[in-house]
Parts: C-alpha cells; sequence; structure tokens
C-alpha cells in the first residue's frame, strides 16, 4: 500500500499541501465561529472529503488512470490505494483541523466538541458517509460524477429549503447519524459505543470499496 | 523456455470493430513489429494485454503467467510506451519518476539517471510543458529502469526526429542482446520494422493476416504485375487485392507458384515490402 501513498503524494503534492492545510485553517476559523457541534462536523467532513475528491478529479482531468493500469497492481489494489490515500488524508486533515480549533481563540466550540468521544465518532461517520457516495461516484463517472454529487447536494439543498417537509426529513437524516452515535453510547457505554460504531463505519466503507471495485472492473481505458 | 508473449483467441467488440481470433507468438529475444492500418486494432491489442480493457474472450500469457490471474507479477516485467502519453500532465518529471519507481522491487535509480542525461530530460520540468518526442524519451526511460523483460511500445515512433527514431530502435536492439527479453512495438511506419523487426504479425480489421518471421515474409508475399488477364479467370482469387494502374495490373499474393502456374508468361513477380501489403491488403476487400 506504501506505494500507492507516496504515488499519490509525489503526482499531487502541492494540492495535498495547499488545500490540506488551507482547508484546516477555514475550519478553525469556522469552530471559533459557531455552536453546533453536530454542523461543525458535517461541515468538517464535507471539506476534508473535497481534499481528498480534488486529487481524483486531477487524474481524471488528466485523463492519468491509465498510468495507474500500466503499473504492477491489480484494479482491486488501485480501489484500496484511493481507499487509503483517502482516509489517510482526511484523518491528517482532521487531526490538523481540530489542533488549529483547539487553539483558535474564540466563543465558538469547546474542546469537548472537538476531541470527545462522541464528536471523533460523529466526524468519522460523516466522514464514512460521504466518503461512501463520492468514491464509487468518481470511479464511474469522474469529474463529471464529481460535479453530479455537488450540483446534486446543491439542488437538493435549494428542494428543502423549498419544502419544509424535506428539510424535516433531510435534518432528520443528518440527525440520524448524531442520534446512532448517541443511541450506541447510550446502550453499550463510551467503550462499546466506539466498537459499535466503528464496526459499522468499517462495514459501510467495505461495502462502499466493493462497490467502487466492481465499477472501476467495469471500467475500460 | 516460455514464450515472452502467446496470445490465443483474442477477442473484443467495439460498436463498428472487432478483433476476431487473434492468436500471435513472441519468442524471447526477439523484436515483433505489430504493424496495420490505423484501426486495424494495434492499440487494442496491446491494451488488453495490460488489461486496459476488458477481454471478449481469449488468452494472454506473459513469460508462461496468465496476465489476468497474475497480473502484478505479468506487471512488474513489463515495460509500456504509451503512443499517448498518459502522465498528471502538471507534475514534474522527478515527481512522476519517484511515483512509479516505487512499484518495481528492480527500479534501477542510476540506470534512470543515466538514461535521463542520456536523453537529455530536463527533471526539473512540468509533463506537460514537454514535445511530443521528450514525452516518449521520458515514457522510455521509465520502462527501461526497472528491466523490463517485455516491453510494448504503441507507435513508439510517431512524432520522433529520424535521429532519435534510429537511436531507438536501435536500442531496442540493445535490449533484447541477452536473449531473455523481447520487444513487442506497433507501428505504421513499415521502414521501422524493415529495420529492426525480427518477426511480423499484420493486423488488418482486427484479423492477423500473419504472424510470421521477417524474412519468410519477404520470401512468402509478392506483388504481380500484369496485364488485363490479371482479372480474369480463376486466377483473381489468388490474389488479396489489386489495384489498375495507367499501364496494367498490380496485385498481391501469398502464393507465388500457384501465381506463376495460373499466369505462365507476361506477369512480373516482386517481392512486397510490408508498405505494399499494408497498401494492398487495405484496398482489397473493395477492389479484389
Amino acid at each position: 500500500m506504501r506505494e500507492f501513498l507516496l504515488k499519490d503524494f509525489h503526482l499531487h503534492k502541492r494540492t495535498i499541501i495547499v488545500l490540506g492545510t488551507l482547508y484546516p485553517f477555514y475550519i478553525g476559523f469556522v469552530s471559533s465561529r459557531i455552536n453546533s457541534p453536530r454542523l461543525f462536523a458535517l461541515m468538517s467532513a464535507f471539506m476534508y472529503a473535497i481534499v481528498v475528491l480534488i486529487l481524483y478529479t486531477r487524474e481524471d482531468k488528466f485523463k492519468a488512470a491509465g498510468l495507474a493500469l500500466s503499473l504492477p497492481a491489480t484494479r482491486r489494489r488501485i480501489i484500496l490505494g484511493r481507499y487509503a490515500t483517502g482516509w489517510l488524508l482526511m484523518i491528517g486533515s482532521w487531526i490538523l483541523g481540530t489542533a488549529i480549533s483547539l487553539l483558535w481563540p474564540g466563543p465558538g466550540l469547546k474542546a469537548d466538541d472537538l476531541v470527545g468521544i462522541g464528536a471523533v465518532l460523529l466526524i468519522l461517520s460523516y466522514m464514512t458517509a460521504v466518503v461512501a457516495v463520492f468514491q464509487p461516484l468518481t470511479v464511474q463517472f469522474g469529474l463529471a460524477g464529481v460535479l453530479v454529487f455537488l450540483v446534486g447536494t446543491q439542488i437538493l439543498g435549494v428542494l428543502a429549503m423549498m419544502f419544509r417537509a424535506s428539510v424535516r426529513t433531510i435534518k432528520t437524516l443528518l440527525g440520524s447519524v448524531g442520534r446512532g452515535v448517541d443511541a450506541a453510547q447510550a446502550s453499550f457505554g463510551p467503550a462499546g459505543a466506539v466498537a459499535a460504531v466503528l464496526i459499522v463505519l468499517v462495514l459501510v466503507n467495505y461495502l462502499s470499496f466493493e462497490l467502487s471495485v466492481l465499477l472501476f472492473k467495469r471500467k475500460e481505458f | 523456455m516460455d514464450n515472452a508473449l502467446e496470445i490465443r483467441g483474442l477477442r473484443k467488440a467495439y460498436k463498428g470493430f472487432a478483433l476476431k481470433d487473434v492468436s500471435f507468438t513472441l519468442a524471447p529475444g526477439t523484436i515483433m513489429g505489430l504493424v496495420g492500418p490505423n484501426g486495424a486494432g494495434k492499440t487494442t491489442v496491446i491494451k488488453l494485454i495490460l488489461n486496459m480493457v476488458r477481454r471478449g474472450a481469449g488468452e494472454i500469457r506473459v513469460f508462461g503467467f496468465d496476465a489476468l490471474a497474475h497480473e502484478r507479477t505479468v506487471k512488474a516485467r513489463i515495460g509500456f510506451v504509451h503512443e499517448t502519453p498518459v502522465m498528471v500532465e502538471d507534475a514534474p518529471l522527478n515527481a512522476i519518476k519517484a511515483a512509479v519507481a516505487p512499484f518495481y522491487k528492480t527500479w534501477d535509480e542510476r540506470r534512470f539517471r543515466d538514461l535521463a542525461a542520456e536523453f537529455g530530460l530536463p527533471l526539473s520540468k512540468k509533463f506537460k510543458a514537454l514535445s511530443h518526442g521528450m514525452k516518449m524519451k521520458f515514457q522510455l526511460a521509465l520502462a527501461l529502469s526497472h528491466h523490463a523483460d517485455l516491453l510494448l511500445l504503441d507507435e513508439p515512433t510517431s512524432g520522433l526526429d529520424p535521429v532519435f527514431r534510429r537511436e531507438l530502435l536501435e536500442r531496442l536492439s540493445d535490449v533484447i542482446q541477452d536473449e531473455r527479453k523481447a520487444v513487442l512495438f506497433s507501428t505504421h511506419i513499415t521502414s521501422d520494422l524493415e529495420s529492426t523487426a525480427d518477426t511480423i504479425t499484420f493486423l488488418h480489421r482486427g484479423e492477423v493476416v500473419f504472424s510470421l518471421p521477417k524474412d519468410e515474409v519477404r520470401e512468402t508475399w509478392a506483388v504481380v504485375k500484369g496485364g488485363r488477364e490479371l482479372l480474369n479467370g480463376g486466377g483473381r482469387g489468388l490474389f488479396k487485392g489489386l489495384r489498375e494502374t495507367p499501364w496494367g495490373v498490380e496485385a498481391l499474393t501469398a502464393d507465388v507458384p500457384a501465381v506463376r502456374r495460373a499466369f505462365p508468361s507476361d506477369v512480373v513477380v516482386e517481392r512486397a515490402s510490408i508498405e505494399d501489403i499494408m497498401v494492398f491488403m487495405d484496398q482489397g476487400a473493395s477492389h479484389a
């Protein structure tokens, strides 16, 4: 797996350094201005996922996926490399963003909202939700897939604003992730909650990964 | 010793084009020219070897290993030069090299540095800033730096100046000197084949017309020149393609003795060049 991490780092070094620094700073600033841990977690997950997403849209833009296919790797390992790089980048950005948030002065979120078990599980859950959707989309549709995803979520947002019922539905859907984490903590205690949520997250990632592999195996270059 | 490359019954269908039961073998220590007009299926065959497109049917073995079942092992032994280089265009050459090298246990950094110096590659420049020829040189430097046993080159000489084209062809001859390595290169520049290839596989409209040692091609294929009598009688079936000229008729055949029997007099038989074969075969379907 090391070779895939090195490949992505060397090919996208500047993008990783610029976005991987800029976004955590922005998140740090936001953390000092808002007081909703749930909104903060959702926003952070989305921003960090975009860093990863941009890497693969760059490859798509240059039609460079053929390079990976000419290297000694199976298609399954290429996708595994994508998920590994993606998670490493998101976790790295998140750690940096959290450190900046803790140091950023302001009346916003408290330390427990950022690094408490509940907060950590919540952000991991949102990251998983975003990754589980956009990785198969980028594999199948490339840059177009990303645009579909971003435009699609914006249209959904506009529609939600138009229909109050939809707002409640989306709130319920997004809230269900948080409530799931809360329920797990209440039912299993802190340690049990961590285990239960992590098992679910690994399972969702695994299903998303298998879907991406299936789609990638069907692609021609 | 296993063949460097063995392809059996390879099929691939696209809308309006199909590879039909392509089969040929490439022995170690040889250079094979994969030749045919544009759209014959040369690039598709190379992409199938690399599993860049999905095959409809058939089997591909590289040094005895199934190319699908042992994809990693097989690709580790292949060096690939693409007709249209596919890289992250705004990455510098050094970064691309650093991205590719960890995938190969046999990567030879010193060899890469030597080749880069020899080819005059500006390693700090971005890939997109290079000319087509320099991009091809860079790809070739990558392919040669992990001591690939099988080089797959897709139209490597197109867009190269004559000096580097000759250098490249000489280098290919050097590669196979140890008798364990092999080279498959596709081209429609037939003069490249005349000087370098040991065997020639001729593809036409998705089918292998022949896959033979170069000398055998020279002995087998001929251009027959004569009057309009070539157009008449049962002998016409001996021709793969023909064309009418202001002076008579020229035709391509793979059976010279039969042509001599069918047209005992007034025909001239000349050895066919690869270019002759390509031109006549392309005209064959509409004129023969």
